[in-house]
């Protein structure tokens, strides 16, 4: 990307031999660094206009290029980047280790990868490595008849992510491009830096391993799903062919868009298409997906790599944080640790025998407990675990048996009707104001569109 | 066979971390919205009450006694002092209509301790925990408020602080009545550093009350507004 202020050229990420500064200043957006200019010296009122004066601007903060250099990282670190690959970190790790290797480079995969900022808070350990990209671009000369192949160095970040609580350890990182002029055979394919990444992470005491939410992905988006839907999909099926479908709206599934598609009315007919093409994709090899989480309201591209399952965030004007990012991310893992391990053998796991109820079917916990012979208070831990995988939707009725004069006592997913006080026919007071006067089950939810919210 | 209620559906969902979702917050926490709507047109009004226009108005005189009309407040600074008391007393009425019926919270209001007077004490209960912020705060949440038309100050934060180091307090809201914005750089730090050293303070202005009072619910619109002052999100506004 190339951005021109000033009489400048401003190119992003750009590796300024013997300034760091700078080479970090091109890394970051011109919020970031007036908040950076800021929080090194508060009392300054320093104004950075545009990317071209940042170097001026941040030298008015009057620290050294350390202290500049760290606040940088630190603020580079605490956004998120495009992309993400997840794994799980199950091991603790000293590190007072990693902290001491700071500045220092490892070589992994044909790479350099230095040890840029290390940073522990009581919830998740931060490293940040970068690297060095080789871009290689036509550039027109000044006489217009010749074009140079000009070379430069950007720079690399990738932030690795640890969190303390549920072990799983993320790679933030914002992609690259290597120009025009960079020869297919020497572009650095992703899959490959993160295998350099995460052997450096090994060799610093993290252990990670790979998660594999392919097959487990399958069973959040069997049926109906208000939390997450699949709004495009590039699939292949042996012997048949390579299918890359898309939907034109977001709040619509690409198994909605091919019913449209063949103009098929409402009804059982499109109702009963749905289901079979929602199949035939899950059983379908899946290069590529692309889902949109109604909660965080933003788009994620999956890739599926020997690594690990990446993730390509499209913000939509949200909020970019990492709490978005950890929610999605753990929402996945607990897919994977309910269903990984049972691959090939699904029929008695909980998730995926509440995945393959009809739509509307209503479940109590103890019906969960007896069919799959579990103790109560997993069965009620494996329903709400769905409820936050958009599986199923709680619903409520007041808990009682007796007649109510002006309540039909059906299930409702709206509580908030039961807020008063009734009465039996036999005369009794029943106040839906007390949670434990409501009783609770679960709805398997429909097609998207659906939702308690 | 026992049935699952909700109020093991709450703690089994607090337990696990799992957020509830509108529905069952608006459960927990209705809000008169109705009310909220007149009281926020009612502070609107009063706001926009300008205090030498009216001090002239009741400075008419009487001709068949032959003397200037009595009138309790007739000063520019006495009618200026009961429009101050009045913007304070509305803003009381809309917190404790946002919390009236909220069964995590029960709101004192004007306590006075042994150190101070607190404009709003918001003592949380056992299903508080829903909220990430109330979960966090333990007993007990104190709230002060602001409602000057001037912009948002750094010093009323710190005041704050103050209050909350001497009430054993680790959180509050700082209720403000001034123009919606968001919020500039420096007080977006000066949150942060107040909420490093154990002191969470949480912004809540009239663009959140109209939040409510549109349709989002009170817990729901706090826990957010807490995680844009932990995080120093850009987008924090008031």
């Amino acid at each position: 990307m190339t951005q021109v202020a000033d009489d400048q050229r401003f190119r992003s990420r750009e590796n300024v031999s013997g300034d760091y500064v700078q080479t970090l200043l091109n890394s970051l957006t011109l919020d970031q660094i007036r908040d950076a200019a800021y929080l090194l010296a508060p009392a300054a009122k320093i104004t950075i206009r545009s990317h071209a004066l940042s170097r001026e601007g941040i030298a008015q903060t009057h620290r050294s290029n350390q202290e500049i250099a760290s606040q940088l990282l630190k603020i580079e670190a605490a956004q998120p980047f495009k992309h993400c690959l997840f794994f799980s970190c199950p091991s603790a790790v000293d590190f007072s280790n990693v902290t001491k290797q700071v500045s220092s480079s490892v070589a992994a995969k044909g790479l350099d990868f230095r040890i840029a900022y290390v940073h522990e808070t009581d919830k998740v350990y931060v490293v940040t490595f970068e690297h060095s990209v080789s871009v290689k671009e036509w550039v027109q000369d000044s006489n217009e008849e010749v074009k140079r192949l000009t070379t430069v160095q950007t720079r690399h970040p990738v932030v690795l992510r640890v969190i303390k609580s549920t072990g799983l350890g993320s790679l933030n990182y914002p992609g690259f491009s290597q120009g025009q002029g960079t020869k297919r055979e020497h572009i650095l394919q992703y899959p490959s830096v993160l295998e350099g990444v995460l052997q450096v992470v090994g060799g610093l005491g993290f252990s990670p391993r790979v998660l594999s939410v392919k097959e487990s992905l399958k069973v959040l988006l069997t049926g109906g799903n208000a939390r997450v839907h699949r709004f495009r999909a590039d699939v292949e099926a042996a012997g048949v062919g390579r299918f890359d479908l898309a939907s034109s709206r977001r709040d619509v599934t690409v198994e909605d868009s091919l019913a449209s598609l063949l103009k098929l009315e409402d009804g059982e007919g499109r109702t009963q298409f749905i289901e079979a093409a929602r199949k035939a994709l899950n059983e379908a090899d899946t290069n590529s997906t692309v889902l949109y989480w109604t909660e965080e309201r933003i788009i994620t591209r999956l890739r599926f790599w020997e690594v690990g399952c990446e993730l390509l965030f499209v913000w939509l004007g949200e909020r970019q944080s990492y709490e978005a990012v950890d929610e999605i991310v753990e929402l996945l893992a607990g897919a994977h640790e309910r269903i990984g391990p049972w691959i090939g053998n699904q029929k008695n796991v909980p998730l995926q025998w509440i995945a393959s109820l009809a739509q509307g079917t209503i479940v109590k916990p103890h019906q969960l407990a007896e069919a799959l012979n579990l103790p109560p208070a997993s069965a009620r831990s494996e329903l709400i675990y769905a409820v936050k995988a958009g599986l199923l939707l709680p619903v409520y009725r007041l808990n009682t048996n007796e007649l109510i004069v002006e309540l039909e006592n059906g299930w409702t997913d709206r509580i908030s009707d039961l807020r008063r006080l009734f009465i039996t026919d036999a005369g009794q007071p029943i106040d839906g104001r007390d949670p434990s006067l409501v009783e609770v089950a679960f709805k398997r939810v429909g097609d998207a569109g659906e939702s308690g919210n | 066979m026992t049935s699952y209620t909700a109020a093991e559906f709450i703690s089994d969902c607090i337990n696990r971390k799992v957020n509830l979702n509108d529905e069952l917050l608006n459960y927990l926490c209705p809000t008169n919205r109705e009310r909220l709507k007149q009281l926020l047109k009612r502070l609107e009004h009063v706001r926009g009450l300008v205090p030498k226009d009216i001090a002239a108005q009741r400075k008419t005189f009487n001709k068949v006694v032959g003397a200037i009309r009595a009138h309790k407040h007739v000063s520019v600074a006495s009618v200026q002092g009961v429009k101050s008391t009045l913007t304070g007393k509305l803003l009381e009425r809309i917190i404790k209509t946002l919390v009236d019926e909220c069964q995590p919270v029960e709101a004192i209001t004007n306590l006075r301790t042994t150190t101070a007077e607190i404009d709003v004490l918001l003592q949380l209960g056992v299903s508080a925990s829903v909220v990430p912020m109330l979960s966090a705060a333990g007993t007990h949440i104190i709230g002060e408020a602001k409602c000057y038309m001037s912009g948002f100050k750094q010093e009323w934060v710190n005041e704050l602080s103050g209050l909350m180091q001497q009430h054993l307090c680790t959180h509050s809201i700082l209720f403000v009545g001034c123009p919606s914005k968001v919020l500039q750089r420096e007080h977006r730090f000066g949150l942060q550093l107040h909420a490093a050293n154990g002191h969470h303070v949480v912004p809540m202005g009239l663009k959140q009350l109209t939040e409510v009072a549109d349709g989002a619910n009170f817990l729901d619109v706090l826990g957010r507004q807490y995680v844009d002052s932990m995080t120093g999100a850009v987008s924090l506004s008031i």
